[in-house]
């Protein structure tokens, strides 16, 4: 193969332009991806007011509402599955990655309605006056930071990641570049 | 007939630079937005477009294989026979004995000028089908034979009976040759003769008419 001769260089060119667009679609995705994993875990403005922490503290107050559970010896399969969502929430907000951050979302929604329904079955229960407002202050600080998350930076971002995502050239080498579409966090 | 023919050839230095372009933007640019596609297009074009007007042109040789009489069948005999006056030039090297080897190389160069003159008149090629088809490739014949008795290492009778055969023809073989390559002017040099006479009756006349004191024409 002769390098000087033009025909193997513009099938060298096409060749490099092909890679070229594969390539640096994939690096400009990543570099994305990065930005919505680090508005995901600091924050827009790294202050840490970020979508990680209000998973985290919705995860807090579904331990809190399992402590008050235990309390009263109460014990049902929302409680049950209140504890195994908040467990694996955790675990998953532990390890960050955009796979991660859509089955967050999925079990934020599950967490949501198990909470309701625990606290509606807890709220019966409970006879000291400390404890129902303990229980109501969790409610109220649970579906609070739900309301935040939905206006978290980490949304806005998603959105603009999805809308990205869906744009050319980016439809086209989503083959390559395996970018997925963004889950909204929130209630 | 084959012809080295000096042609421009378009230079890989601009499809390189596109392809280098292509790299860094890879490297450094924002490639998930269509406007940095649109940005690298134009720049592609422009840079591929500067260097080719900018670069010294390149050329490369090429052999050609071109028609020299434009009829295929005429390039074909007269390929055939510049390559074998070209063997007889080859045999006629060979040989040790100065006089046959001269002989030869006579014949070999009126070939040469038979086929010139053949190339740049091809309408007289079908006249001289008997040359292509017989004379030349007969004496090429018998030389290669004369060249490989002479190369033997024993020189019975009959193989030095046949080369002197051979040897004692080439004079013959030139002086047909000679007749060949002559009888290609032969309209020409009668035609010049025909001129001469007819320049000499006239030149006869105008004198013979001034002498009288009275021309053709004035008498008209």
């Amino acid at each position: 193969m002769k390098l000087s001769n033009y025909h193997v260089a513009r099938i060298l060119m096409i060749v490099v332009i092909i890679a070229s667009v594969i390539l640096g679609n994939m690096r400009s995705m990543n570099q994305e991806t990065q930005k919505i994993l680090e508005i995901f875990e600091v924050g827009e403005d790294k202050d840490g007011l970020s979508a990680r922490n209000d998973l985290l503290d919705r995860c807090n107050d579904s331990m809190n509402m399992l402590s008050l559970a235990n309390r009263y010896n109460y014990s049902s399969d929302p409680v049950i599955e209140l504890n195994d969502i908040s467990a694996e929430m955790k675990m998953l907000l532990s390890q960050a990655s955009l796979k991660n951050i859509n089955k967050l979302a999925e079990l934020n929604s599950e967490l949501t309605n198990i909470f309701d329904s625990v606290y509606s079955e807890l709220k019966t229960k409970i006879s000291k006056e400390t404890d129902r407002k303990l229980l109501t202050g969790l409610y109220d600080d649970f579906h609070s930071t739900g309301n935040i998350l939905s206006r978290s930076d980490y949304n806005q971002a998603a959105l603009e990641y999805n809308e990205l995502a869906q744009s050319f050239p980016n439809n086209i080498l989503s083959l390559f570049n395996r970018s997925q579409r963004l889950t909204l966090l929130g209630e | 007939m084959e012809k080295k023919i000096r042609q421009e050839k378009p230079s890989a230095k601009p499809y390189y630079a596109v392809s280098v372009l292509w790299i860094l933007a890879a490297a450094f640019l924002p490639m998930h937005k269509s406007f940095t596609y649109i940005i690298l297009v134009i720049l592609s074009i422009a840079l591929y477009i500067g260097l080719k007007k900018v670069l010294p042109k390149e050329y490369e040789e090429i052999i050609m294989e071109i028609s020299e009489t434009g009829n295929p069948e005429y390039d074909l005999m007269l390929r055939e026979a510049d390559k074998n006056t070209n063997e007889l030039i080859a045999c006629a090297n060979e040989i040790q004995d100065p006089q046959t080897k001269e002989g030869l190389l006579s014949i070999a160069s009126k070939s040469e000028a038979i086929l010139s003159y053949l190339t740049k008149h091809p309408e007289l090629i079908s006249k001289y089908r008997k040359f292509f088809n017989y004379y030349l490739p007969t004496t090429l014949k018998l030389i290669k034979s004369y060249v490989h008795y002479k190369s033997l290492p024993i020189q019975e009778d009959n193989i030095q009976k046949a080369s002197k055969q051979i040897e004692d023809a080439i004079p013959m073989l030139d002086s047909t040759f000679s007749s060949l390559y002559n009888s290609l002017f032969d309209k020409q040099t009668i035609d010049v003769t025909t001129e001469l006479s007819a320049f000499e009756n006239i030149s006869d006349l105008d004198i013979n008419i001034k002498d009288e004191g009275v021309s053709i024409y004035e008498t008209k």
